[in-house]
């Protein structure tokens, strides 16, 4: 039969105690009957969130009468309130002999329907029932490290771009297995070399190397090697910016092709560059496609190859012996073989490009001969030094310095921060002038260095130069001249063209009057 | 900050079994407002054929307690749950007094999850109907006067606080200047306790008329204007009080001069 007990429960009133519930989650096998000792402790790391940054004294030297009531009634005057810090509601942090600790959050929205009530038995049949005050779910704490803000910035950055995960783990591996070495064994002997160079160097100069393949080993894990030596988050950081770069310049090839369908714009931009001849040719929205600054910078190392061959004194010789493996090497990637110098030319120049492309228009003296020369190498590179390769090739290395050359703008674009701020009609009116600049390039050709009647021409007749600022502007194009050499040339072309002398401050300008 | 409470959670509690029972919220108020000491009902826990039922019926003397009530459940049944595997504990606090701060302590470990659940009678649905009735009752409702309100605010000249406001100020009418070194004894007592002043706090402390006021603290003091104690009065480093025994001096000097 039917065996019935019969239990009295009682609720005790004026309990001292308030009756929690831990709940721990069902897979961590809990067992409290098991524990030795244990420390039960509150949570109060976020108690400081509540507390005054600067603190001044009360009273004495250094205090203010009626600070606090001052600050406080500003601060109601704003509409602020004040969070009361509720110790009750701080998570606890429980640690038994259990290898793992737990912390404990109080859940909110258990008792709204209903009631909980721990029934313990006494030894007199009866129960007695104490109602639960809260809830805490009780997790084990995470071993593991995270990451810290700047990591996790990092991490974030790189989100999306990760390709093949399998790839970019294995990579992790082994980067985590040598990172100081920084060379991975699937690397190709010869660019392992250069790495390595690349790295010694970097510590030598105190310079950081970037290059295309930083960028390549988050696109596309196959083809890619990367540059171990290299700090991680400048690394990822760079690739960053290199990536919004390149979508800008994309914007912007966009916008040039826009451009050549509305009239508007060309017509602004051919009163700027008015001594540019203004007949259209394919070659022209060629180089409109193209990402910007790839000729530039083209021409830039094409110049270094020349350079390197003349005077190695100018490059350093660390930089040299980079460079010629990278030649032998045909990875296509000419970034890669760039030297120290080379880089910094190239993103000097590259600055000076942006400038043009961005500054209004008084600068285009400048621009102007630059662009010339820029545009003048790319015939000669693929014509002259690099008849040997293929125009396969060729047609690669192309495409990507056009990538590096967004990379080495945004550097400089980070270190002129004017240039940045710029409306984007102007930009698109830039594009355009260079674009058309681009086409008057084969007039440069006739003369290797770039000193052309045309290009001092164009600096004279943009605006009032000293002679000074005028040999300037051709020392940096032609590192190979020397500067009598340099000084020669424009004398002569100056004698031929007679411009007219201007003095102003003191110092003698020349200029010339459009025809 | 650290807790002020005492870490080690005590363990001797840890080996009871406990019930978690959940409650309806009604049931649950009649217990919490039976008298202390009371039984509040009667589990009846009937092991039949292994299987353990529990009913529970309110006692007597609650039910009668809450006659007014229209309506009780009196009978429950205890639905027993068990863990489902989770392990579910209950530990206590007990805010302890001040030099000693909270003590926890495990009270044991849960058993049973019983979830309380009425019997269906008539008595319980009245008592459901009734819930519902009333929990349908909007909290507003519009109400038709009679006649237009009354108590309109109208636009008046002064109110009551200018007033007297006003009063206060004619009866202590204006306020006269006292001797200065009075009121250089004052303000010296102030900036013992605070190194910068407000000319409107000075103001209040004193009871002084602005420009004497400022006339004496051009001669003691000097006035802020840069950012960090902006607009504020401090003494000259002469009379400040770290050095009280020369600041007496001074002002000695000052006073016979």
């Amino acid at each position: 039969m039917a065996h019935v007990d019969e239990y009295m429960v009682r609720v005790p009133k004026h309990v001292p105690k308030k009756y929690n519930v831990m709940r721990f989650n069902a897979s961590d096998k809990v067992d409290i009957r098991k524990w030795a000792e244990a420390t039960l402790v509150r949570d109060m790391r976020g108690k400081k969130t509540y507390e005054e940054e600067e603190v001044y004294p009360e009273f004495g030297a250094g205090s203010e009468y009626g600070r606090k009531q001052r600050e406080e009634a500003r601060k109601l005057k704003y509409g602020m309130k004040r969070k009361k810090f509720v110790v009750e509601n701080q998570p606890w942090n429980l640690s038994a002999v259990t290898p793992e600790d737990y912390t404990g959050k109080k859940e909110g929205g258990i008792g709204e329907g209903s009631m909980y009530f721990v029934f313990t038995q006494r030894p007199d049949f009866t129960f007695e029932a104490y109602p639960v005050e809260d809830w805490h779910n009780f997790n084990r704490k995470i071993q593991h490290r995270t990451l810290t803000d700047e990591e996790a910035e990092a991490a974030w950055d790189k989100r999306d771009k990760i390709v093949n995960h399998l790839n970019y783990m294995a990579r992790k591996r082994l980067h985590i297995n040598d990172e100081e070495a920084g060379v991975n064994e699937d690397e190709t002997g010869g660019k392992g070399n250069i790495k390595i160079l690349k790295k010694i160097k970097k510590e030598e100069n105190d310079l950081v190397i970037h290059d295309d393949e930083d960028l390549d080993m988050y696109m596309s894990g196959s083809s890619s090697d990367s540059d171990g030596g290299s700090d991680s988050g400048k690394k990822k950081k760079k690739s960053k910016t290199v990536k919004k770069k390149k979508e800008d310049s994309e914007n912007e090839q966009e916008e040039a092709l826009e451009d050549s369908d509305d009239g508007e714009h060309e017509g602004t931009e051919v009163a700027y560059a008015s001594d540019v001849s203004s007949d259209q040719d394919e070659e022209e929205n060629d180089s409109r496609v193209a990402p910007h600054g790839v000729d530039e910078l083209e021409e830039s190392s094409s110049s270094d190859e020349e350079e390197a061959a003349k005077n190695e004194k100018e490059n350093d010789k660390s930089a040299g012996t980079t460079k010629q493996p990278k030649g032998s090497d045909n990875s296509g990637s000419s970034e890669d073989s760039a030297s120290d110098i080379d880089e910094e030319e190239s993103l000097s120049k590259s600055a000076l490009f942006m400038q043009r492309r961005k500054t209004p228009p008084k600068d285009k003296g400048s621009k102007g001969s630059k662009s010339n020369s820029r545009s003048s190498t790319p015939t000669a590179e693929l014509t002259g030094a690099h008849s040997s390769k293929s125009d396969l090739q060729s047609v690669k290395r192309k495409l990507e310095t056009g990538r590096q050359s967004p990379l080495a703008s945004s550097m400089l674009g980070k270190r002129g921060a004017s240039t940045s701020k710029q409306d984007g009609v102007s930009v698109k009116r830039q594009k355009t002038s260079q674009a058309s600049s681009g086409k008057t390039t084969p007039s440069k050709d006739a003369s290797p260095h770039g000193i052309t009647e045309e290009t001092v021409k164009k600096y004279l007749t943009h605006k009032p130069i000293t002679t000074k600022d005028l040999l300037k502007k051709f020392k940096k194009k032609n590192v190979g001249l020397s500067s009598e050499q340099i000084v020669e040339k424009v004398a002569m072309i100056l004698r031929k063209l007679n411009p007219q002398k201007i003095q102003t401050n003191g110092k003698m300008h020349l200029f010339l009057r459009e025809t | 900050m650290t807790d002020p409470g005492d870490k080690t959670l005590d363990l001797s509690g840890a080996k009871h079994d406990v019930w978690l029972v959940k409650v309806p919220k009604y049931l649950a108020t009649q217990w919490l407002n039976a008298p202390d000491g009371m039984s509040v009902g009667k589990l009846r826990i009937t092991k039949n054929a292994g299987r353990a039922e529990v009913t529970y019926s309110m006692d007597k003397n609650l039910t009668q307690a809450n006659s007014s009530e229209k309506f009780l459940a009196t009978d429950h049944k205890f639905v027993l749950q068990g863990t489902c595997g989770q392990s579910l504990a209950v530990f206590s606090t007990t805010s302890g007094s001040n030099q000693k701060g909270e003590k926890r302590a495990m009270e044991g470990r849960v058993v049973q999850k019983v979830d309380c659940r009425p019997i269906v009678s008539h008595n319980y649905m009245q008592l459901k109907r009734a819930q519902m009735i009333e929990a349908s009752k909007p909290q507003r409702t519009t109400k038709q006067l009679a006649e237009a309100v009354k108590t309109v605010y109208k636009p008046v000249t002064k109110i009551k606080e200018q007033i007297e406001y006003d009063a206060m100020k004619k009866e202590k009418g204006k306020k006269m200047r006292v001797d200065k070194d009075v009121l250089q004894s004052i303000l010296f007592n102030a900036f013992e306790k605070h190194q910068y002043y407000n000319i409107k706090d000075l103001q209040n402390i004193t009871q002084q008329p602005v420009p004497f006021l400022k006339e004496v603290l051009r001669e003691i003091g000097m006035y802020n204007k840069h950012p960090g104690h902006r607009h504020m009065w401090e003494l000259k480093p002469e009379y400040r009080h770290d050095k009280v025994e020369e600041k007496k001096e001074d002002s000695d000097d000052i006073d016979s001069s």
